[in-house]
């Protein structure tokens, strides 16, 4: 029996943006001890530390809102969160980040009109993303979409933008879900959708992204793929990810989900998510990319934010794709922003991260 | 930037002195309150980061007491003189150089050349760091930098604040590349530095686009920032020492007065974030995760993104400002290792 943390319930739309990741959210609920929120008579006012003989830092900050952002980022990093732990079951979590993502996709698609239908492929359901006209006739993206392996929080606010700005189809992968599925279900499911395509589609016409969870995925499918044998795509996109399931990075310790705002738990030493890890060995480089040989990546760019609990697995695959000789593997970090922020149509430095994004794949997926 | 300008060192009597942080009055949980301006409070308990080499670990896990400890201008003169004699030999002895000291265009530079079979007709600039008010960088900056790429190495020792606000060391700066114009190419020549010296990168650059003068190859703009008007989340987050030390609360609209002296904020040169960007040379951005220029460097790098230009991004997990200043750590040789092959790509014939 698992449950999952959720943060709490003054803002449902922000709550639900808090789903992505939740990874390392995942607690036996014998542990998740119910802590009381922090009130403003218990907030520090000053700034200290102290480094104890294990070199860990013991920390107070006090951390303005940064003034870089634009107003709407602004406001929707200064919305009051408690930071309780509010325990949620797989159930909840599942049917809450469905309902919001069915809102935040409609929202986008106000914004990035397109269309979209539900299919499958080799058996696997996905949703078909097209622009509504011009699109391209032999480009095709594949999105794994975030959600922690265990929720779909992604496949509509991921691959709308995108579908409208590169004017290509986007097919996002509904793929086989934690903790029922663990790895490597939900990467299968992937692979044979990719091999569906192959048929139709020239692999240096094919790109791959994901954010979060999908952002792991897709470092998991390039070394898949190569393992395999098979033609490796024309372009990666890693929006928020990692690729090391043995530890967490240091990231992981500084910020929650929702950056600085909301519950955080810390970080634990060893292997995290047993649920979407199973029985495999954490260092599988299938699994954890940062053990594989990623010589002969295809062009990926990686995406993170200053406050994002994934900005050091982002930074540290980055530097691994680099050492590997993947000289165009290129890094964009927002300032300030929480994890996936661009799941928030609404920002506009989602418009811009979105306009990185397809401009990655427009430029590297326009070869013959 | 404080940390630039080291404004509290240089006026000790304008803060109170804080007693270093104990252990029992340490937090150990980690703890988050916005309060009605957004403003975040936080406890945070940070392990050493696991993917950190041993030397690394030792860096960052080093204790350090909190307290404001105020050094005068010449104190912190001398102590950086001092430090950086040191840690030049450690750079030396993994990458052997030979070093002159000179003056181009009446500006006392250091020469660092590779010891044998240097790259004919190339140079590269380096501005180095230490707060504009101080040198930090023009043997730990160029040392490895010329070893590994072969060039030649001319380290501009430029005039310093408070003594010589800006522009006083971007004109020397600007000397410098005019008279190297004569006898290399521009397309040869490349113009890189550390924190003060990364910041200056991008002023120079913006001055010779504004000067008509033809640009450098390559641009090298390590730990940098490019707007003097407001501090940045990292600022407020990490000291120059990461998470260890003495941090002072942020206060908004604050900038380096000795630096930035009577020149506006906003002035594009100054503060490039707000120039036109378009035409830049590839510029390679390096930063690390407990930088307090995190923010800084990665802000530039989007607008250069957004200008069009051929700009990438590198960031070091869990490392604090310009580590690779300890030019021994493997993650320095890592982050060494990336900068000369960035210059060695872009200075090809």
């Amino acid at each position: 029996m698992l449950c999952y943390s959720s943060p709490d319930s003054a803002t449902p739309r922000r709550n639900r943006m808090k789903v992505f990741f939740s990874a390392v959210l995942l607690v036996a609920c014998g542990t998740a001890v119910a802590q009381q929120a922090t009130t403003a008579a218990q907030a520090p006012n000053t700034d200290t530390s102290y480094i104890d003989a294990n070199g860990t830092a013991h920390i107070t900050r006090v951390i303005p809102v940064p003034q870089d952002l634009s107003a709407e980022a602004k406001k929707s990093l200064s919305r009051p969160a408690s930071d309780a732990s509010h325990p949620q079951t797989l159930a909840e979590r599942r049917s809450g980040t469905d309902a919001w993502q069915n809102r935040a996709g409609e929202f986008s698609k106000s914004l990035y009109p397109v269309t979209v239908t539900e299919s499958t492929m080799a058996g696997v359901p996905v949703r078909i993303i097209t622009p509504l006209a011009g699109v391209s006739p032999d480009r095709v993206l594949i999105n794994l979409h975030g959600g922690g392996f265990n929720s779909d929080s992604g496949s509509l606010t991921e691959s709308i933008p995108i579908s409208n700005l590169t004017k290509m189809k986007v097919v996002a992968v509904l793929y086989r879900l934690a903790p029922e599925y663990p790895f490597p279900a939900g990467l299968d499911d992937a692979v044979a959708v990719y091999k569906e395509l192959l048929k139709t589609y020239k692999p240096a016409h094919i790109g791959i992204y994901g954010t979060s969870a999908g952002g792991i995925l897709t470092g998991e499918m390039g070394v898949e793929l190569k393992k395999l044998g098979l033609p490796l795509p024309g372009a990666l996109g890693i929006f928020s990810g990692m690729g090391d399931f043995t530890r967490d990075g240091d990231s992981q310790a500084m910020y929650a989900l929702n950056g600085l705002s909301g519950h955080l738990d810390p970080p634990q030493p060893g292997p995290h998510n047993s649920d979407y890890v199973g029985s495999t060995d954490p260092r599988d480089p299938v699994l954890s990319p940062l053990f594989a040989d990623l010589s002969g990546m295809p062009p990926t760019l990686f995406i993170t934010s200053g406050r994002d609990i994934l900005l050091s697995g982002t930074s540290i695959l980055h530097r691994a794709f680099l050492r590997a000789g993947d000289d165009t593997a290129s890094l964009i970090v927002f300032e300030g922003l929480p994890h996936a922020f661009w799941n928030d149509a609404s920002l506009p430095e989602s418009k811009e991260a979105y306009t990185d994004m397809a401009h990655w794949f427009s430029a590297h997926l326009a070869g013959h | 930037m404080k940390l630039l300008l080291a404004t509290l060192l240089l006026f000790p009597l304008c803060a109170a002195a804080q007693q270093g942080t104990i252990a029992a009055q340490a937090p150990n949980t980690d703890t988050s309150y916005i309060d009605a301006d957004g403003t975040a409070h936080i406890t945070r308990v940070l392990p050493l980061p696991q993917d950190l080499s041993p030397e690394a670990k030792k860096l960052v896990g080093k204790q350090v007491s909190d307290a404001l400890v105020p050094r005068p201008i010449e104190e912190r003169r001398a102590q950086t003189d001092a430090w950086q004699a040191i840690s030049a030999k450690a750079a030396e002895q993994i990458y052997p150089v030979n070093l002159a000291e000179s003056t181009i265009a009446g500006v006392p530079v250091r020469v660092v050349t590779p010891v044998a079979d240097m790259v004919p007709d190339r140079v590269l600039i380096n501005l180095h760091g230490g707060s504009f008010n101080t040198d930090s960088g023009s043997l730990n900056e160029s040392i490895p930098i010329a070893n590994l790429t072969r060039m030649k190495v001319v380290a501009v020792l430029y005039r310093l604040a408070p003594e010589h606000p800006f522009p006083a060391a971007v004109d020397d700066a600007v000397a410098v590349y005019r008279e190297l114009l004569k006898i290399y190419k521009p397309e040869h020549m490349a113009l890189y530095g550390t924190s003060a010296g990364a910041v200056m990168t991008g002023e120079v650059a913006v001055k010779l686009k504004q000067l008509g003068l033809p640009l450098p190859a390559a641009l090298g703009i390590f730990s940098g920032m490019g707007d003097f008007t407001h501090e940045t989340d990292s600022w407020a987050m990490f000291t120059l020492a990461g998470l260890a030390g003495h941090h002072e609360l942020q206060e908004t609209g604050k900038h380096d007065p000795y630096y930035v002296g009577t020149a506006d904020p906003r002035d594009p040169v100054l503060s490039p974030l707000y120039a036109d960007l378009h035409g830049m040379p590839p510029t390679l951005f390096i930063s690390s995760e407990r930088d307090a220029l995190l923010s800084g460097t990665a802000l530039l790098h989007r607008a250069f993104l957004r200008a069009g230009d051929d700009a990438r991004l590198v960031v070091f997990e869990g490392l604090p400002h310009a580590f690779w200043y300890d030019a021994p750590m493997p993650e320095s040789k890592e982050a060494d290792g990336l900068m000369a092959r960035f210059f060695l790509a872009n200075l090809k014939p």
